[in-house]
C-alpha cells in the first residue's frame, strides 16, 4: 500500500511510516507486510518523492534504501537536512550490506538502526514496531 | 681483519721488506766480499717481498672480483647502494646507484642537498622530512619517491639506516636504492583489480538480495492466508527452497568478501574470548532451545585473543550452528580454550553426527557436503569454508577430528593470544 502525506493524514488511527527505495518489488513487499500488521506506508520512489513527502508535512520514521541509482540513501539524507527537514524524524537504513555501512559514522543521531534484505518478516515488524515506539517516547519528551 | 687492512697491512711490510732486502744485498755484495750468510738474508727478504706482493695482487684481484660481482648482483637486482658520512657530509654511492639515477659515476656522490633536488617536487618535502627524521632518532627509514624529470616516472624504494659513533652520536647513514617501479605499478593494478571486486561483490549482492527479499517476506504471508493443505504443502516446499538460496547468497557473499580483505590486522583488537563466545551463544540461544542442545563454556573472563569482533563471532555463530544442526536433540555443545606460548587454542566440541575418516581432510573446502545426510539437513556446505578463511585470516590454523560416525566432531582452531583489556 502506498499513498501521500494528506492520505496519511486520513488514516491517522494506524501508525504510518515512509520507505524510500527505488525497487518496486521492495516497495510492494513491505507495504503488504506492514499492512497486514496494522502500519500503513507511504512510498518513496527516490529523494525527490521523499522531500515532497516531508515538506507535505511528513515526520516519523523513516526506512531508507541504501543503493539507489543517482542519488543513494545517505545522499538522501543530506539533501534532508541540507532541506531542514532532519528533525522529529528516525531513520533506519535498508541495506543489501551485512555491515554496516561505515558512511553511517556521523549520522547515529537521526539513523538509529540497519536492516539487511532480505529481511525476515517476523524480525523486520519487529525492528518497526520498535522504531515506532521510540518515536513515540520522542515526542513524549518533547 | 677485513681484506683492506690486510692489503695495507702487507703493503707496509713489503715496502720493508724491500727496503731492507735489497739495502742487505747491495752492501754485502759490495763491502764483504766472501761472507755468504747477510746475502742469503737478503735474498730471503727480497723473496719474501716477492711472495707478499704476489699475495697483494690476490687479494687485489679478489677484491675487484667481489665490487664485479656486487655491481652485476646490484644490476641484477635494479638496486644501488650507498652511504653518506654526517660529519663531513661526503658520500659514496655503487656503480648501479648512478646508473639507476641515470647519472655518469662519480668519485664523490652528491651532497645531500644536491640528492634532495633531484627528487620530484611532489615527493620531496616527505622525503627530506623522513631522512632527517631518521637522523635525529638516529634510526632507520623507508621512503617511496620519483625523480624529478625521470621521463619513465620510474619509483625508487629507499631504505636507510643511521650508524653511530661510540659515544652515540649519529656518524654515518648508510642504505640502498631499488627501483620499484614494476612491483608499485602491479600493487595498483592489483589494489584496481580489488576495488572493482568489491565493488562487484556489492552490486552482485544486491542484485541477488533485492529480488529474494519478496519471496522470502510474502512467501510465508500468503502460506498464512492459504487454508487448502496441498497448496500450504508447496508453499513449504518454496519457502524451504528460498531460504536455502537465502543462506546460499548470504554465504557466498560473505566467502567472497573475506577472501578479498587483505587487511585484517587493521581491524584487530584485544578481545575477551569469552564475550565473543556468549555473544554467538546469545545470538543463537532460540536455536538451541528449539532444538534442545545445551551449551556450555568454561573460558575465563581474563583469557583475551587478538581479532576482529564481528569476524570472530561469524566464527563462532557458524561453529555453533553446524554443531546444532548435526546433533540430536538433549545433547550438548562444548568449547574449551586454552593458552599457551602467545597461542590460544580452541575446541569447540558436539556430540552430533561426526565424520568418517575419508571426510575429514575435506570438511573445510567450498561446497563440501559429507553425506546425503547433510544435503537434506539444508546445508550450504561453506558454513566450514568461512571458519576456515576467517581462522587463516587470523594466521591461525583451524582442523576437525571425529572418531567417526555418530561419535560427535571437534573443531580445533587457534588464535593469537591478546593483552589484557
Amino acid at each position: 500500500m502506498s499513498g501521500t502525506a494528506s492520505e496519511h493524514g486520513k488514516a491517522a488511527v494506524r501508525p504510518c511510516i515512509m520507505l524510500v527505495d527505488d525497487e518496486e518489488c521492495i516497495r510492494e513487499t513491505i507495504s503488504e507486510l506492514l499492512d497486514s500488521e496494522g502500519i500503513d506506508v507511504i512510498a518513496a520512489v527516490g529523494a525527490n518523492d521523499c522531500l515532497r513527502f516531508l515538506r507535505g508535512g511528513f515526520r516519523g520514521v523513516i526506512l531508507m534504501d541504501v543503493m539507489m541509482p543517482g542519488m543513494d540513501g545517505w545522499s538522501v539524507i543530506r539533501e534532508i537536512e541540507k532541506a531542514g527537514f532532519l528533525q522529529g524524524n528516525i531513520i533506519s537504513m535498508l541495506t543489501a550490506m551485512d555491515v554496516p555501512d561505515e558512511r553511517m559514522e556521523g549520522l547515529q543521531e537521526v539513523v538509529i538502526d540497519y536492516i539487511t534484505k532480505p529481511f525476515d518478516p517476523p524480525g523486520f515488524v519487529t525492528s518497526v514496531r520498535k522504531y515506532l515506539a521510540l518515536l513515540d517516547q520522542l515526542k513524549g519528551a518533547d | 681483519m677485513n681484506v683492506s687492512r690486510r692489503i695495507v697491512a702487507l703493503f707496509f711490510i713489503s715496502a720493508f721488506l724491500l727496503g731492507s732486502g735489497v739495502s742487505f744485498f747491495v752492501q754485502l755484495i759490495f763491502h764483504t766480499p766472501g761472507r755468504h750468510l747477510p746475502q742469503v738474508i737478503g735474498l730471503i727478504f727480497v723473496l719474501m717481498f716477492i711472495a707478499i706482493a704476489g699475495k697483494l695482487l690476490h687479494y687485489q684481484q679478489a677484491l675487484n672480483r667481489a665490487k664485479q660481482n656486487l655491481d652485476e648482483a646490484q644490476q641484477l637486482a635494479g638496486l644501488g647502494s650507498w652511504e653518506r658520512d654526517l660529519a663531513t657530509g661526503k658520500g659514496y654511492w655503487s656503480d648501479n646507484h648512478y646508473r639507476l639515477f641515470n647519472l655518469p659515476p662519480r668519485t664523490v656522490a652528491p651532497n645531500m642537498e644536491e640528492f634532495f633536488m633531484m627528487i620530484h617536487e611532489e615527493d620531496r618535502q616527505q622525503a627530506r622530512e623522513t631522512v632527517m627524521e631518521a637522523i635525529r632518532t638516529n634510526g632507520s627509514y623507508e621512503i617511496k619517491y620519483r625523480m624529478d624529470g625521470d621521463a619513465g616516472n620510474r619509483v625508487f624504494l629507499s631504505r636507510g639506516k643511521v650508524r653511530h659513533s661510540d659515544s652515540g652520536e649519529p656518524a654515518t647513514l648508510i642504505g640502498t636504492i631499488q627501483d620499484i617501479t614494476h612491483k608499485h605499478r602491479r600493487d595498483q593494478f592489483r589494489e584496481g583489480l580489488l576495488k572493482q571486486k568489491d565493488l562487484f561483490i556489492s552490486r552482485l549482492g544486491h542484485d541477488l538480495k533485492t529480488p529474494l527479499t519478496p519471496l522470502v517476506a510474502l512467501l510465508p504471508l500468503i502460506r498464512s492466508r492459504t487454508e487448502e493443505s496441498r497448496q500450504q504443502e508447496l508453499l513449504d516446499l518454496c519457502i524451504n527452497n528460498v531460504n536455502h538460496i537465502k543462506d546460499l547468497v548470504a554465504k557466498t557473499l560473505q566467502l567472497a568478501r573475506l577472501t578479498s580483505s587483505d587487511d585484517v590486522a587493521s581491524g584487530c583488537f584485544d578481545l575477551q574470548l569469552s564475550v565473543s563466545v556468549d555473544s554467538s551463544v546469545s545470538r543463537l540461544a532460540e536455536i538451541f532451545r528449539n532444538h534442545g542442545i545445551a551449551i556450555e563454556h568454561s573460558i575465563p573472563s581474563d583469557m583475551t585473543v587478538r581479532g576482529n569482533r564481528e569476524e570472530l563471532e561469524e566464527l563462532f555463530t557458524q561453529l555453533f550452528s553446524n554443531a546444532v544442526k548435526f546433533s540430536p536433540p538433549g545433547s550438548r555443545v562444548t568449547v574449551e580454550a586454552v593458552c599457551e606460548n602467545a597461542v590460544v587454542a580452541v575446541v569447540v566440541r558436539d556430540d552430533g553426527i561426526g565424520l568418517l575418516p575419508e571426510e575429514l581432510p575435506h570438511i573445510f573446502d567450498d561446497f563440501y557436503k559429507a553425506d546425503h545426510s547433510r544435503h537434506l539437513l539444508g546445508s550450504s556446505g561453506l558454513g566450514l569454508t568461512i571458519c576456515r578463511r576467517i581462522v587463516e585470516n587470523h594466521g591461525g590454523r583451524i582442523s576437525a577430528s571425529s572418531p567417526g560416525r555418530d561419535g560427535g566432531t571437534a573443531i580445533s582452531f587457534t588464535l593469537e593470544a591478546g593483552g589484557s583489556v
